[in-house]
């Protein structure tokens, strides 16, 4: 018989017992399968007379609790009354296991015996002498609960030594007692071996909130945890010892959330959510959500994720089907959230932005009701608070025209114009309106400017950009714009050879307002442009002037990486030489570095400013070369990050690169970084540069001299013999080389 | 009520009780309301009272935005769940939940002898 067939018989065999009232059957059911009993019991019940089935009963929830169905048992109990003893005991104990002790007290409060039995162990009665006739061996289990309960540890260690030996292992006795050890408050060095044992046990092993418990209880003792202890009571103990509101968090939503007390368990998948849903695959992250509601979560908060997860979880790029089912459910959980918010002082705010998130995801789903939904709702608050202005208006306005777009493009643009008419500065209003002209096949071109000049926004801008640049002009810059316009239009600029240098005012506040990062990048960007179109002395003008205004050592670095990449690293040694006076010793070690592609260049510059470095600031320099740092080409990267989303270095030293540029080939820039850093700079040339700025000399005289392989043979000459010992014979002959090179070294007082 | 959006209902009637104004006073009339209280709380005379209006003042201006901050972030609002037992009680608390969990595994007459479970009520009888 097939295991489907057997499924069916048993369902027959349960539905007759249930009908017919057959004790026999089910009593027989009860022991076969305790939850189909208890769903056939309640069915009985409900149409036959409770008391002879009384016995069954007891049976069942005793069968369901023992397999940890306790909420099982306490629904058919709740059924049956508490007619008798065991019917009381069993809904006591049941309640128990739920932690409803409130129930279980309830369940007691009339039975003098079961007070006196289980009263204890829930904090109700006072605990009797044990009685000498006692049989049940989990007696002193149940009084050793109560002490505890009680607060007295002690006495509960005596009263589990009185199990006895035969029903010891079956009680988990030695378990209990470590834990009871640990209940102590101060258990010494017995806590950590009572840590590690329970660590180990079965009893703890797998139930969440044991493995939680043991962890804190670790924490509190300060008792180590082995290593091989579950990953409940490591991250527990983190928990407990954790400071910060964001560490507790991010711990908590890695714990199981059966390890939480009931109460606390909706916070904890809301907890887990939260941090879960943004790496969650697609649909899953509401789901999350969903169950934190479900486990009693702060609904407001739980239907907020939600919103926010349903918002996340399409791709706003992507017309198909899905991504607007998925846009509409997103509408649905704004609505449902700004419903639920209510009205009120304070609340109204927040009710305005949840409607105008439905509205937007409904507008991408070209679901026109609910975003007539997201209006009324926005129009209610408007009624009652004076929150809606004409930006939220126009915006609101140009989601409803969107619905008509693809069915009724010139009713669509008669209400983008109506939005745009309302407020000039909405960018969702003229993004209708021109999609609106482009649909009907009229043309944008005018309209384009037209919404750049009344937005100032950066998209407008963009293609206002290559409107003018079809047509051979060029927008103003101004202040305020992103570092990657100023560097797109600074670089077309270039391109075009219409960059004077030095700047015109206008490029010099444009650059002024960016802060000296993003100008060193947009630069930077302005000079691969006028490479790549030949013009190699603009690009060197421009790195002059960036090199002379730059402050920062990110700046520094951005411009000596690309100089040394488009194979600019003389002129990179000029324009650092030419500001050598006025550029400060923090940004030496970021153009050494930055230039190290080129590492000619890079030994020059280091000679040119290491006067302006002290001997630490020199051996540090000497110790980067050679450490462990994993190479990459960091200013450009900072500058990818300070220029996007409108333009990329990188990206477009790769074009240059494609089109055969002058430049060196980015891809090959980490491992030539790589090569240099290895070799780093020469430690001879460092030895040299320590003992001119030792011995007071400018080390910028012997420069000519080092670019001749004879003038380096005698740099490496002092520099071996600076690093040895100390002699008048060595004296002698560090000055006789100094002499070659052209200076009188001045006698060695100073420290070397 | 998510203790967030209190916080923001809060932040939001004091900012209007410093001004002095109400939740359906337009723009113009908060503004109104802050000249007011500069006049009331001048910067070189009343520092600290001027600094109150004026967070006062941005507050408002600015409560669709804030709003907005409230309703997108996506971090919870919410202190993180607690284990329960503070953790000075958790050892009390691993003893009493293992012997809860033990005494669920035994069947009644294994906690409570077979005399004491008997009874001699009338319904008893009648079984």
């Amino acid at each position: 018989v097939g295991k489907k067939r057997q499924r069916e018989r048993r369902k027959e065999q349960a539905r007759r017992a249930a009908t017919s009232g057959d004790r026999a059957a089910l009593a027989a059911l009860g022991e076969r399968q305790p939850s189909a009993a208890a769903r056939a019991l309640i069915d009985t019940l409900a149409t036959m007379p409770a008391l002879a089935f009384d016995p069954i009963v007891s049976d069942v929830a005793g069968r369901l609790r023992r397999e940890g169905a306790c909420a099982a048992a306490l629904s058919l109990l709740a059924v049956a009354g508490r007619k008798t003893r065991r019917l009381r005991a069993e809904e006591a104990l049941a309640a128990m296991g739920v932690g409803d002790e409130a129930r279980a007290r309830d369940a007691i409060a009339g039975d003098e015996i079961l007070l006196r039995k289980l009263g204890p162990a829930v904090g109700m009665g006072r605990l009797g002498r044990p009685s000498a006739t006692a049989t049940a061996p989990g007696a002193p289990l149940l009084r050793g609960l109560a002490q505890v309960t009680s607060g007295t540890v002690a006495a509960a260690v005596k009263e589990l030594d009185a199990v006895a030996l035969a029903d010891r292992s079956r009680l988990f006795v030695d378990e209990v007692l470590d834990s009871l050890t640990l209940a102590n408050k101060r258990p010494g060095p017995r806590a950590k071996s009572a840590v590690a044992r329970l660590a180990g046990t079965a009893l703890v092993r797998g139930d969440a909130r044991a493995e939680e418990l043991l962890g804190a209880a670790a924490a509190t003792h300060h008792a180590d945890i082995p290593k091989t202890a579950p990953g409940g009571v490591v991250l527990a103990a983190r928990l407990a010892t954790a400071t910060t509101s964001t560490e507790r968090a991010a711990i908590a939503a890695d714990l199981d959330p059966s390890a939480f007390p009931a109460a606390e368990r909706g916070a904890a998948l809301l907890a887990r959510a939260f941090l879960r849903f943004p790496r969650a695959e697609r649909g899953a992250g509401p789901r999350l959500f969903d169950a934190a509601l479900a486990a009693g979560a702060d609904r407001l908060e739980a239907l907020r994720g939600r919103a926010i997860a349903l918002s996340a979880s399409y791709d706003p790029m992507c017309r198909c089907e899905r991504c607007e089912g998925e846009a509409s459910s997103a509408a649905e959980a704004w609505l449902l959230l700004a419903r639920e918010l209510g009205e009120g002082p304070g609340v109204d705010a927040l009710v305005l932005s949840a409607a105008k998130a439905a509205s937007d995801h409904a507008g991408f789903a070209v679901d026109r009701a609910r975003v007539v939904r997201a209006r009324a709702i926005a129009d209610a608050v408007a009624a009652r608070s004076a929150l809606m202005t004409d930006d939220l208006a126009a915006e609101l306005d140009a989601d409803h025209g969107g619905t008509f777009l693809a069915a009724e493009p010139e009713r669509a643009r008669e209400l983008a114009e109506a939005a745009v008419a309302r407020c000039r500065r909405s960018t969702k209003a003229w993004d209708l309106r021109l999609a609106a002209l482009i649909v009907l096949g009229r043309p944008t071109d005018a309209l384009r400017r037209e919404a750049y000049a009344a937005t100032g926004d950066e998209q407008f801008a963009a293609e206002a950009r290559d409107l003018d640049r079809k047509e051979g002009r060029e927008l103003p810059l101004v202040a305020g714009q992103r570092p990657g316009a100023v560097a797109d239009q600074l670089g077309w600029r270039a391109k075009n050879g219409h960059l004077a240098v030095p700047f015109t005012d206008e490029v010099a506040s444009a650059l002024d307002s960016l802060g000296d990062r993003a100008a060193a990048a947009a630069c930077a960007y302005a000079m691969v442009r006028a490479s790549d179109a030949g013009n190699a002395s603009l690009a060197t003008t421009i790195l002059e002037r960036a090199i002379a205004a730059t402050r920062s050592s990110d700046g520094a670095r951005i411009l000596a990486e690309t100089a040394v990449t488009l194979q600019l690293g003389d002129a990179l040694v000029t324009a650092v030489r030419a500001s050598a006076a006025t550029i400060p010793a923090e940004l030496v070690a970021p153009l050494v570095e930055g230039a190290w592609l080129d590492r000619q260049a890079s030994q020059r510059i280091f000679l040119s400013l290491c006067d302006r470095l002290g001997a630490i600031e020199i051996g540090r320099l000497r110790r980067v070369p050679g450490s462990k740092r994993r190479p990459s080409v960091v200013g450009i990267a900072i500058a990818d990050e300070l220029l996007k989303p409108d333009v990329s270095l990188t990206g477009l030293l790769d074009a240059v690169d494609e089109s055969d540029g002058a430049h060196a080939d980015p891809d090959d820039v980490v491992p030539h970084l790589e090569d240099a850093r290895k070799a780093g700079l020469p430690p001879e040339l460092i030895s040299f540069a320590t003992a001119c700025t030792a011995l007071g000399l400018d080390v910028n005289r012997f420069l000519p001299q080092l670019s001749t392989p004879a003038g380096m043979s005698l740099v490496v000459e002092i520099a071996r013999i600076v690093e040895g010992p100390r002699t008048p014979a060595a004296e002698a002959r560090v000055n006789a080389l100094f002499a070659k090179l052209g200076a009188t070294a001045p006698s060695r007082k100073g420290k070397r | 009520m998510s203790a967030a959006i209190r916080a923001f209902q809060q932040r939001l009637a004091d900012a209007r009780a410093t001004l002095g104004v109400a939740e359906s006073d337009d723009a113009a009339a908060i503004r109104r309301a802050y000249r007011r209280a500069v006049a009331a709380h001048p910067p070189d005379r009343d520092a600290e009272g001027f600094r109150a209006v004026r967070a006062a003042y941005e507050r408002l201006e600015s409560q669709l935005k804030e709003a907005e901050d409230v309703l997108l972030a996506e971090t919870s609002h919410l202190e993180p769940p607690s284990l329960g037992p503070a953790p000075k009680h958790a050892p009390t608390a691993l003893a009493t939940h293992l012997m809860r969990k033990i005494l669920q595994r035994l069947p009644l007459e294994d906690i409570i002898d077979e005399n004491d479970l008997r009874e001699t009520t009338p319904e008893s009888r009648d079984e």
